[in-house]
């Protein structure tokens, strides 16, 4: 039951979506939508348990101290608040007790999250969470400067929920990317050395490529910098991805092949 | 130790630090340089420009924030041109943090519409852009290989609504227009793996004529569809946006980004020489004018950049190390990540799969109340039984939907791979060899990559190349021979790969650079103000001159200490 | 000359219009080419016109061929496009459906096979095809009338034969040899030097006293790539599990972190140390690819890990990570099939499996000759590509396209 239903089902499915491939026909069309739709449901399902993961992970960190722990707070705090924010939604210009109301369900949150730890002062830290969600329901209800929506997606465009979108996560994401640029220049720096036939092959062949974008090495190296990176592009390069991409195909066909015919069950833990 | 011993063993922060004063160096005295336009780039720009008006472009932008510095001169430059043709634009963001974006992109495109612009000499009336008139942006979905072969059936499938949650019915562009039938074209910007499903899950599957913009470090790759026919152009990071920006005759950030690509490029090989000098001697012995500029900023705007200003620089500081403003960053991110992406999920994937459908007339109704769809009642149980992690006892029940999830993606991979890497390589390997041109044009050229010469070569490289692969035969022999000769294809092919890189990367930092200099001092000063830019500069050099400082203050601490430093490690 | 393409583009835009802006109502009058005009200005009509069912389709489509009419190319050769008409009866009335340039022979007739949409084509009804040939001034003489013709879905895609042949061909090889190997035929593998590595990673964790890393990739539980990360990754478990070892796998996704759980846990069971799984050693990190990278960045450079494995998917942050691992002092083993992130792997890491690799590393930390059983059918496709390839490059170059046609998969 435990092991044998799950093979069974990636047995049936994968045959399934094996066969559709070849079947245009509107009925096979309508079931082989209907399972991306699954897909997509389950997924939207399962989030919960990874943002329940998050959470284990940084209270585990806050109960024992571990170094660092203060910054779970940041982490935790700006999940809920990320949440809020997607949920809410100003109804003119004037903000009320909104950020008031933020505040509130962030530190009923870490008020639960120290009744978990503290288990002798549980009582007093579940209560003091109880009076936050109290003070955040009546916030809620009374101030009209703001409303929730839960099953309307007003919330993506709300102002917070953009601004940090905007200003907080476009600075980092953008960033972290951008740091490639040293990394890639360290890398090349340490590993680039003339050690062995091979990595010599790499090595040349990645100064020619780029010394084809210097216009200043150009006058010095003439055109056939242009002309052999271009070659070097179009021929190995060329050869080179055909043989991974066709490697890739059959060694991914082969994989499948062995997961839906439950040859290979790695991915329950069973070899 | 000798001079060779410290050119061979450069910290890495050093080589960091000399990146940045030359970048920056080179932004802060800009000019232009010289571009050479590639055929695959042209043939883009030459396909869209031949069009007849209303035709419909499919522009998927599938890229974040974080390929804007590659990919958004290549979207605005590519979308001005078809609105100044007159072309219809349907545009998707496949991509999590794409949709703000490329709304945002969309809304700046549309008013430097409003000017008159004279482009490659021939004149441009100025015109207002409508939505649903003159593009349509179909918004997110999550799971691009899925939204593509839904795609294909009919638009309305995956995007009953647009991204502002208009019915696609009503908006006048998408009148008979259904699936990819329908468009001229489709030119997917991306910077992720998406590309890989419009070709494979798109073009080949429906076929329909497909140009991509990708990220430099991806370029290589789309070379062998460029190849095969599948794609009819590629434009590839910084540069290819810098081409086709030339093509357009529309100078943007690509082309003013080019100095410091090309200066931070000669460091990187600078600093390669140097590495590969030790080591021998040592074992002898910018902001797009259009638009018009918003002339006042908000107080709380500025505010939000100083703190996106402040973040930039935050995740900068571990270039150096591990700092608690990093880990600030650090933490930050991941929470509001991961509220950020829950909220997406809960507002495009559960609310309108599961619970509410929105009507046509903008009225939403409680889905469970209606009878037509009962049958998505098994996909919520199975989500449902997911749930049954949370308890160490039931928590088996979990492994049923998550066998499912693999038996859906294992089944439909074994097909639609082999169709696509290997059929379609394998008819791309069957080329005609072409005998008349056997050593390169004019002659005898080796380096001409047409040549029939050439394509033997690419012939034997790649089978050479599987040969490598085979597994269960030692490599010995004949066979042997073939698979050392497949090695050195691969790694020639992977050291060109990444020579073509480093370009894309370098860009990345610039698209940094410019928005310290732009985004941040455009919100800190009014940008009427002609000294504005000043105002930047002065900024910057102090930062410039507080890194300096501590790094002055990190070699005298160096140098004051180097004995115990050595104890330290003997010990 | 010049304007003709102006007109063209006019001509083009004025058909749309009117296809579109059409109210139910207009379509009951008369085309506008009943106007009168000097029949000698007509353009000759196509010829030959032939209607049938789109093929290897869900229906809902009809494809029309014809001749081109004979002022397309040649005689006065002003035809600059065909308008396609369509109806329900033969009398008519036909409405436009649709364009083909000047040239062309055939169009396809596609509509939507949705019943809301204003251009639903019902299946197995009676429709009737016209094609207009159409001049720069304008002038529209249509052909004779086509049908009747139904549309209907198919249930196999004949256009994909060759695909369908490859994938039973390439099932029973590996069936075969899996069975084969299971009889106890004694298989060949040669070593990966990767692989080899993953055991001595182990230990040198284990005597350093630091952890592992294990990164899953960007790749969803769906992707095959992911599902090899899996069994890798249960390899490792079980010998650090053996080992004793600390396991650390942040992952992207949570359908990721539920299903490396169960892998994780399995093989401490196996390893008969379920005791020591410690449930928050894989644990889920977030969603989105710069701010996993910032993440995972930190862990390694806190928790200094003496070993870090990458297999799976991995885009851009793929040298974020190994230089960060580097800096760390890490050794590290990659494998992915993203072929854009193969070099920085190659250049960063102290072993990268390349491409197919990764596909094969399964079977050889396990050596279970079933699962070696595959790799032989792998090769022997592999060989077949290869003969294939050089046949059809003979065919092709002695002037004998037919062999690489018949493999061509049209869509």
């Amino acid at each position: 039951m435990k092991r044998q239903i799950p093979v069974l089902l990636v047995f049936a499915f994968g045959v399934f979506t094996l066969f559709q491939f070849f079947v245009p026909h509107e009925s096979s069309e309508w079931v082989y939508e209907f399972l991306l739709d699954w897909i997509l449901i389950i997924g939207v399902f399962a989030m919960a348990v990874g943002i329940w993961s998050l959470f284990r992970v940084s209270v585990e960190k806050i109960k024992t101290r571990k170094s660092g722990w203060g910054y779970s707070y940041i982490t935790l705090g700006s999940l809920i608040a990320m949440m809020v924010f997607g949920f809410t939604v100003r109804n003119g210009e004037a903000w009320g007790w909104f950020f008031a109301f933020v505040a509130a369900i962030v530190l009923a949150v870490f008020l639960v999250i120290q009744a978990v730890i503290d288990r002798g002062k549980a009582y007093l830290f579940a209560g003091l969470a109880g009076l936050c969600v109290a003070a955040a329901v009546v916030m809620a209800a009374l101030d009209p400067a703001w409303s929730i929506h839960f099953q309307t997606a007003e919330g993506l465009q709300s102002t917070m929920f953009r601004a940090v979108f905007d200003y907080t996560l476009i600075p980092i994401f953008a960033t972290m990317f951008s740091l490639l640029a040293f990394f890639i220049a360290s890398a090349a720096y340490r590993a680039f050395r003339a050690r062995n036939l091979m990595a010599t092959l790499l090595l040349l062949a990645a100064l020619i490529v780029m010394s084809r974008f210097n216009p200043f090495l150009q006058p010095i190296l003439g055109e056939y910098v242009a002309k052999t990176s271009n070659w070097l592009m179009n021929v190995p390069n060329m050869a080179a991805q055909r043989a991974i991409i066709m490697g890739v195909g059959l060694g991914i066909a082969a994989t499948a092949l062995k997961v839906v015919l439950g040859i290979e069950r790695g991915y329950m833990g069973k070899g | 130790m000798n001079i060779f011993d410290k050119m061979m063993l450069i910290d890495r922060r050093w080589v960091f630090l000399f990146l940045v004063v030359v970048a920056v160096t080179a932004y802060v005295f800009p000019h232009q340089i010289p571009i050479l336009i590639e055929a695959e780039v042209r043939s883009i720009h030459g396909f869209i420009d031949t069009l007849p008006k209303g035709s419909i472009v499919f522009v998927p932008m599938d890229y974040d924030p974080g390929s804007m510095a590659e990919l958004h001169p290549m979207t605005y430059a590519i979308i001005e041109q078809c609105w100044r043709r007159e072309l219809k634009v349907l545009v998707t963001a496949l991509s999590q943090n794409g949709p703000g974006m490329a709304d945002q992109a969309l809304r700046d495109i549309a008013d430097s519409l409003r000017l008159d612009r004279t482009y490659n000499g021939e004149f441009f009336e100025g015109r207002e852009i409508v939505n649903g008139v003159d593009y349509a942006f179909l918004g997110y979905k999550p799971y691009p290989a899925m939204v593509i072969l839904a795609l294909g059936q009919d638009f309305r499938l995956p995007f009953p609504l647009d991204y502002y949650g208009t019915p696609l019915d009503s908006l006048p562009m998408m009148q008979g227009v259904s699936n990819f039938d329908d468009v001229a074209c489709a030119v997917n910007i991306s910077g992720t793996n998406a590309t890989d499903y419009w070709i494979s899950y798109g073009q080949a599957r429906f076929n329909f004529p497909l140009a991509i913009g990708v990220t430099g470090v991806s370029t290589a790759q789309y070379y062998p569809y460029y190849g095969s026919g599948q794609l009819f152009g590629i434009m590839g990071g910084m540069l290819g946006a810098a081409q086709y920006e030339a093509l357009a005759d529309n100078p943007g950030l690509a082309r003013s980004g080019m100095p410091i690509q090309l200066y931070a490029h000669l460091v990187i090989i600078a600093f390669v020489i140097m590495g590969n000098i030790g080591y021998f001697a040592t074992r002898r012995a910018r902001k797009r004018a259009a638009g018009g500029g918003r002339s006042t900023m908000e107080f709380t705007t500025f505010l939000w950049a100083t703190f996106a200003a402040f973040l930039t620089l935050a995740t900068f500081s571990f270039l150096y190390k591990d700092n608690p403003l990093y880990r600030f960053a650090e933490s930050l991110v991941v929470g509001a990540t991961t509220g950020y992406f829950a909220i997406i999920l809960w507002h495009n994937g559960l609310i309108p799969k599961l619970v509410y459908e929105r009507l046509d007339d903008g009225h939403w109704y409680y889905f469970w109340l209606d009878a037509s769809r009962p049958y998505y009642l098994i996909p919520a149980i199975l989500g449902i039984m997911i749930w049954t992690r949370f308890s160490k006892k039931y928590s088996w029940i979990s492994r049923w939907p998550l066998a499912l999830y693999i038996g859906i993606g294992a089944g439909a991979a074994i097909p639609l791979e082999m169709k696509a890497r290997v059929n379609e390589q394998l008819s791309a390997m069957m080329r005609e060899i072409d005998w008349s041109n056997f050593v390169g044009h004019g002659g005898f050229n080796l380096i001409d990559p047409f040549s029939g010469l050439s394509q033997l070569i690419v012939f034997a490289g790649a089978v050479c190349a599987l040969v490598y692969f085979f597994f269960s035969k030692a490599h010995t022999g004949a066979l042997g021979g073939m698979a050392k000769f497949g090695i050195w294809i691969l790694m020639i092919g992977f050291g060109a790969s990444f020579g073509f890189t480093v370009m894309a990367r370098i860009s990345l930092f610039i698209n940094r650079v410019q928005f310290m200099d732009t985004g941040w001092s455009q919100a800190a000063w009014d940008t009427t103000n002609p000294n504005y830019h000043a105002g930047f500069q002065i900024f910057f050099w102090l930062i410039v001159l507080l890194v300096v400082a501590y790094t002055i203050f990190e070699i005298v601490k160096h140098v004051k200490r180097p004995k115990e430093a050595d104890q330290v490690e003997s010990g | 000359m010049r304007y003709r393409p102006i007109l063209l583009f006019l001509l083009i835009l004025l058909c749309f219009t009117t296809a579109l802006g059409q109210e139910p109502t207009d379509e009951t009058e008369g085309p506008p080419d009943t106007v009168v005009v000097d029949s000698s200005l007509l353009p000759a009509p196509v010829t030959n016109l032939q209607a049938r069912d789109t093929e290897d389709d869900n229906g809902h489509s009809v494809t029309l061929t014809w001749d081109v009419s004979t002022d397309d190319g040649s005689g006065r050769d002003d035809v600059y496009m065909y308008m396609i008409y369509r109806s329900m009866s033969p009398e008519g009335p036909f409405d436009s459906v649709g364009v083909a340039m000047k040239g062309a022979t055939e169009h396809v007739n596609s509509s939507s096979k949705d019943r809301a949409q204003p251009d639903f084509m019902p299946d197995h009804t009676d429709y009737y095809y016209q094609v207009g040939a159409v001049t720069v001034g304008g002038l529209i003489t249509r052909s004779d009338v086509a049908g009747p013709v139904q549309s209907y879905g198919q249930f196999f895609n004949m256009g994909r034969i060759p695909v369908f042949v490859f994938v039973v061909v390439f099932c029973a090889l590996v069936v075969f040899f899996v069975a084969s190997a299971r009889k106890g035929a004694d298989l060949y593998v040669r070593p990966l030097a990767g692989i080899e590595a993953v055991d001595d990673a182990i230990g040198r964790a284990t005597e350093m006293g630091r952890p592992i890393l294990y990164v899953l990739g960007l790749g969803t539980a769906e992707m095959v790539a992911t599902i090899a990360s899996f069994t890798i990754l249960g390899r490792v478990a079980k010998r650090v599990a053996e080992y004793q070892t600390k396991l650390i796998v942040p992952c992207y996704e949570s359908i990721v972190m539920a299903v490396a759980q169960e892998v994780v846990k399995s093989a401490y069971a196996d390893a008969g140390r379920p005791d020591d799984y410690d449930e928050d050693s894989v644990f889920f990190v977030t969603s989105l690819q710069f701010a996993y990278v910032a993440a995972v960045n930190g862990i390694m450079l806190r928790e200094l890990p003496a070993t870090n494995v990458y297999m799976g998917k991995f885009f851009a942050e793929s040298l974020l990570l190994a230089e960060t691992g580097s800096i760390a002092g890490s050794i590290q083993i990659a494998g992915t099939d993203e072929i854009a992130q193969i070099p920085f792997f190659i250049v960063a890491c102290d072993y990268t499996l390349i491409g197919e690799e990764l596909y094969a590393a399964s079977a050889y930390l396990g050596r279970e000759p079933i699962l070696l059983g595959s790799l032989k059918a792998q090769d022997l496709a592999k060989a077949a590509v290869v003969i294939i390839a050089l046949a059809g490059l003979i065919a092709t170059t002695f002037g004998w396209p037919g062999f690489a046609e018949a493999l061509h998969v049209e869509n």
